[in-house]
C-alpha cells in the first residue's frame, strides 16, 4: 500500500449460506482506492456492490482475502478492533437513511460520538454545528418522522461524518430521493470530498456516478468488470 | 460510552414506553414487596425472640442438674469407664470447681422441694424454689413485677408468681403482696410407722409442717421460660423448712448411695454470651448435664431459619413471575429495536456494548422495582403492625411490633429486585448482542 492509498483490497470473497445453498456475493475483488478519492460503484441488482461496502465498513467480515486500511487489516482484527475501526475510519450512510426514530436529529448525530474519544460534554456542540454545516440549524430538534427524505439524509451524512472518518461509504444514498434532492445530496458529498475525504459510492444513477466520481467501476456477479473515468480530473 | 450514558439511554428508553415499563416494573414491586414484607414478619419475630432471652439473661446463665453420666455414650471412654454410671453430686466442691472454669461469673445452688400453698382458705399445690437472695440483683428476678425480691437469705419473705396467685383467688393478683401465705411441706414422721402399720395405712408415714411467709414480690411472666418458678423462697429459710427436698428420684438414690446431700440444680452465669459454649462445652465435658435455653433458642433459629425460607420462597415466586415478565419486554424491544442495535453497530458499538445497554435497562427496571416494592413493602408492614397491635391490645395484652426492616433486609431486597432482573436480562442481552448489523440495516 504506496503512501496515496487508502484502502487495498485483495482477492476479497464474500459467501453466503442459506441452509443448504450457497451465494458467493463477492468471487474474488482487487481494488486500490486512493486518498481523496470520489468513487462510485454501479451495477445491476444482486451483483455484490452492497456486500463489497459493507465488508469496507467492517460491517462485515470476508470469507477470504483482505482488506488493507492504515488502521489495520479487515480480516485478521479482532472484534473489538473491528468496532473501532467502524467508529473511527468509516463513516456509512444508506439509501433508508437509517436514523433512530425516537431520537431527534442532534441526538442521532449524537449517537455516533458515543462510541468515539470525543468527550461527552462536547456531543452536543459537535452534532448541531455539523447540522448547521449542512444546512439544518432549524431542524435540530425534530425527529425523523418530522423530517422530509432529504433532510433526514442529510441527518445520515451529519452523523457519518460529525467522528471526522476517512472513507464515508454511502450505499445508494439518492435511491429515496427526487432529482433536486438526489443533486443536493451529492453536492454534501463531493463537498467533503474537495475537503480531502474520501467517498465510495453505490448508486443505480449512472449521471450521478459520471458527474461526481474520479473513477466508476461496474460489477457484475460479484467481481469488478470494468472501470472508466468519471467527471472529475 | 461512559456509565451516565448506558443509564441515560435505559431511563429514556423505559420512560419511552410508559405504560409497558410500568407494567413490567409492577411485577417487580409486587414481588419485591411480597418478599420484604413477608421476611420482615420473618427477622422481626427472631429479634423480638432474642430481645426477649436477652432481657431475660438467658443467653448467660444455664442451670447444672444432677447426673449419671453413662461412659459408653462419651467418645473418649476407656474399656473400664463402660461399666457402671458415675454419680455427679452437686455439692459445695463441685460449685468451687464449677466457679473456677474461664468464663463463670458466679454458680449459685438451687433446691426444689413440693408443697402445698394455703391462703385465706384457698390451697394451691406447687414446686418450691430456694433461692439466694442475691440472685435477685440479676434477671430475671431483678425485674419484678410488682414488690421486691426477699431480702435475706433467712428473711420470712417469698416471690410469688402471678399465676399462683391467681389459684390462690386473688383476681387482682398485684393484690397478694404483704399478704401471708402458709407454705404446707411434707416431711417423714419416723412416730407414725407403727400407727400406720397397726390401722392398715390410715396413718400417714408423713407429716405436715406449716410455715408462715409474707409475699414481698410477685414474679413477672412472660411465658418465655420453660418452668416458670411458681414460688420462691430464701435459701436459709428453705432449709429450715422440714421437707422431703427432690428433684427426681434419682437425688434420693444418689443421696442413699453416697450418704450425701446435693442441691438440686446449679445456676451458673456467664460473663458474657461469648464465653456461653465453652462453659457448656467444659461442664459437659467434665460429666455435668446442663441445660440451658440458650440451647434451646439455637434450636428455635432453626426453625425461625425454616420459617423464613418458607417466607421467602413465596415471595421468590412473584419474583420469578415478575422476571418472566422483564426477559419478555426485552425479548420485544429487541425485536423494535432491531434496526437501531445495527445503527449502533455501524456507529462503532461492539456486541458488549450491545449487551451492556440491554442488561442495564433490565437492571434498571429491577432497582426502581427494588426501592419501590422496599418503599411499599415497608408501609404494608407499618399498616399491618398497626391492626396487629390494635388487636393484641384489643385482647388484653401489650402490644408488639412483629415486623423489623434492618437495613441489611432493606439492601438485600434491593439487590435482589437488581440481581433477579439482570439474571431475566441475560438472556435477551446476549441476543440483542448478536443482532446482525448488515441485515437489520438492509433497505426494506
Ligand atoms: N445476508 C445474506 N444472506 C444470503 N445472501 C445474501 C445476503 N446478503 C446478500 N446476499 C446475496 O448476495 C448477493 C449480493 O447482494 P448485494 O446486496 O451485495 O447486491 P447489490 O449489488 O447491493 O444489489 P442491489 O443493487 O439490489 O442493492 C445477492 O444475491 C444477495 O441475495
Ligand atoms: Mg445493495
Amino acid at each position: 500500500m504506496n503512501s496515496t492509498q487508502i484502502i487495498s483490497i485483495s482477492s476479497l470473497t464474500k459467501r453466503y449460506t442459506l441452509g443448504a445453498s450457497e451465494i458467493w456475493a463477492l468471487k474474488g475483488v482487487d481494488l486500490s482506492v486512493r486518498k481523496g478519492e470520489f468513487l462510485s460503484l454501479v451495477g445491476s441488482s444482486g451483483s455484490g456492490k452492497s456486500t463489497l461496502l459493507n465488508l469496507i465498513g467492517g460491517l462485515d467480515t470476508p470469507t477470504s482475502g483482505l482488506i488493507e486500511t492504515p488502521t489495520g487489516k479487515i480480516g485478521t482484527m479482532s472484534p473489538r478492533e473491528l468496532a473501532r475501526y467502524r467508529a473511527h475510519f468509516v463513516g456509512m450512510i444508506f439509501q433508508s437513511f437509517n436514523l433512530v426514530p425516537h431520537r431527534t436529529a442532534q441526538a442521532n448525530v449524537e449517537l455516533a460520538l458515543y462510541f468515539t474519544d470525543a468527550h461527552p460534554g462536547d456531543r452536543a456542540k459537535l452534532a448541531s454545528d455539523m447540522l448547521t454545516h449542512l444546512g439544518l440549524k432549524d431542524r435540530l430538534h425534530h425527529r425523523p418522522a418530522d423530517l422530509s427524505g432529504g433532510e433526514q439524509q442529510r441527518v445520515a451524512i451529519a452523523r457519518a461524518l460529525v467522528k471526522n472518518p476517512e472513507v464515508l461509504l454511502a450505499d445508494e444514498p439518492t435511491g429515496n430521493l427526487d432529482r433536486d434532492n438526489s443533486l443536493a445530496i451529492c453536492e454534501l458529498l463531493a463537498d467533503w470530498n474537495r475537503q480531502g475525504g474520501t467517498v465510495i459510492m453505490v448508486t443505480h444513477n449512472l449521471d450521478l456516478a459520471r458527474q461526481y466520481s474520479h473513477r466508476v467501476l461496474r460489477m457484475d456477479y460479484g467481481v469488478i468488470v470494468n472501470e472508466t473515468e468519471g467527471g472529475l480530473p | 460510552m461512559t456509565v451516565k450514558d448506558v443509564l441515560g439511554m435505559s431511563f429514556g428508553n423505559l420512560w419511552r414506553m410508559k405504560t409497558r415499563s410500568f407494567l413490567t416494573i409492577s411485577g417487580v414491586i409486587i414481588g419485591i414487596m411480597a418478599l420484604s414484607s413477608l421476611l420482615s414478619f420473618g427477622v422481626g419475630m427472631q429479634q423480638l425472640a432474642s430481645e426477649n432471652f436477652e432481657l431475660l439473661e438467658l443467653f448467660t446463665s444455664l442451670q447444672v442438674l444432677p447426673h449419671s453420666v453413662v461412659r459408653s455414650e462419651r467418645e473418649d471412654h476407656t474399656a473400664a469407664d463402660t461399666t457402671a454410671p458415675r454419680v455427679v453430686m452437686l455439692n459445695d466442691s463441685v460449685m468451687q470447681d464449677i466457679s473456677r472454669i474461664p468464663g463463670v461469673a458466679s454458680v449459685y445452688p438451687e433446691d426444689v422441694f413440693s408443697a402445698r400453698v394455703e391462703c385465706r382458705g384457698r390451697e394451691a399445690n406447687t414446686s418450691v424454689y430456694a433461692l439466694l437472695a442475691q440472685m435477685g440483683q440479676s434477671a430475671p428476678y431483678s425485674r419484678m413485677k410488682k414488690g421486691r425480691f426477699f431480702s435475706s437469705d433467712s428473711a420470712r419473705e417469698t416471690v410469688i408468681a402471678r399465676e399462683l396467685a391467681v389459684r390462690l383467688g386473688f383476681k387482682q393478683p398485684d393484690s397478694i403482696l404483704g399478704q401471708e401465705i402458709e407454705v404446707v411441706t411434707a416431711s417423714m414422721n419416723p412416730g407414725a410407722a407403727l400407727p400406720m402399720f397397726m390401722s392398715g395405712g390410715k396413718v400417714s408415714p408423713f407429716r405436715e409442717m406449716r410455715y408462715k411467709l409474707t409475699v414481698c414480690g410477685l414474679l413477672k411472666s412472660d411465658g418465655l421460660d420453660e418452668q416458670p418458678r411458681q414460688l420462691i423462697v430464701p435459701w436459709i429459710t428453705a432449709q429450715n423448712m422440714e421437707k422431703i427436698s427432690f428433684r427426681s428420684a434419682f437425688d434420693i438414690l444418689s443421696m442413699i448411695r453416697k450418704g450425701g446431700k446435693g442441691y438440686s440444680s446449679l445456676t451458673v452465669r456467664m460473663k458474657s454470651y461469648r464465653e456461653f459454649e465453652a462453659v457448656r462445652d467444659t461442664l459437659e465435658a467434665r460429666g455435668y448435664r446442663t441445660f440451658s435455653i440458650a440451647d434451646q433458642f439455637e434450636e428455635m433459629k432453626k426453625a425461625f431459619m425454616i420459617i423464613d425460607t418458607m417466607l421467602g420462597a413465596v415471595g421468590m415466586l412473584a419474583l420469578v413471575v415478575a422476571s418472566l415478565g422483564i426477559a419478555n419486554t426485552m425479548i420485544m424491544s429487541i425485536t423494535e429495536r432491531f434496526r437501531e442495535i445495527g445503527v449502533m453497530k455501524s456507529l462503532g458499538a461492539d456486541d458488549r456494548h450491545i449487551q451492556l445497554l440491554f442488561l442495564a435497562e433490565s437492571g434498571v427496571v429491577g432497582f426502581i422495582g427494588g426501592v419501590v416494592g422496599l418503599t411499599f413493602g415497608w408501609i404494608l408492614t407499618r399498616i399491618a403492625a398497626v391492626v396487629i397491635m390494635w388487636w393484641m391490645e384489643k385482647q388484653g395484652q401489650t402490644g408488639i411490633d412483629v415486623f423489623a426492616m434492618p437495613w441489611w433486609l432493606m439492601l438485600a431486597s434491593v439487590a435482589f429486585g437488581v440481581g433477579v432482573s439482570l439474571l431475566a436480562g441475560a438472556l435477551p442481552s446476549r441476543r440483542a448482542a448478536k443482532v446482525d448489523p448488515v441485515h437489520s440495516l438492509r433497505h426494506d
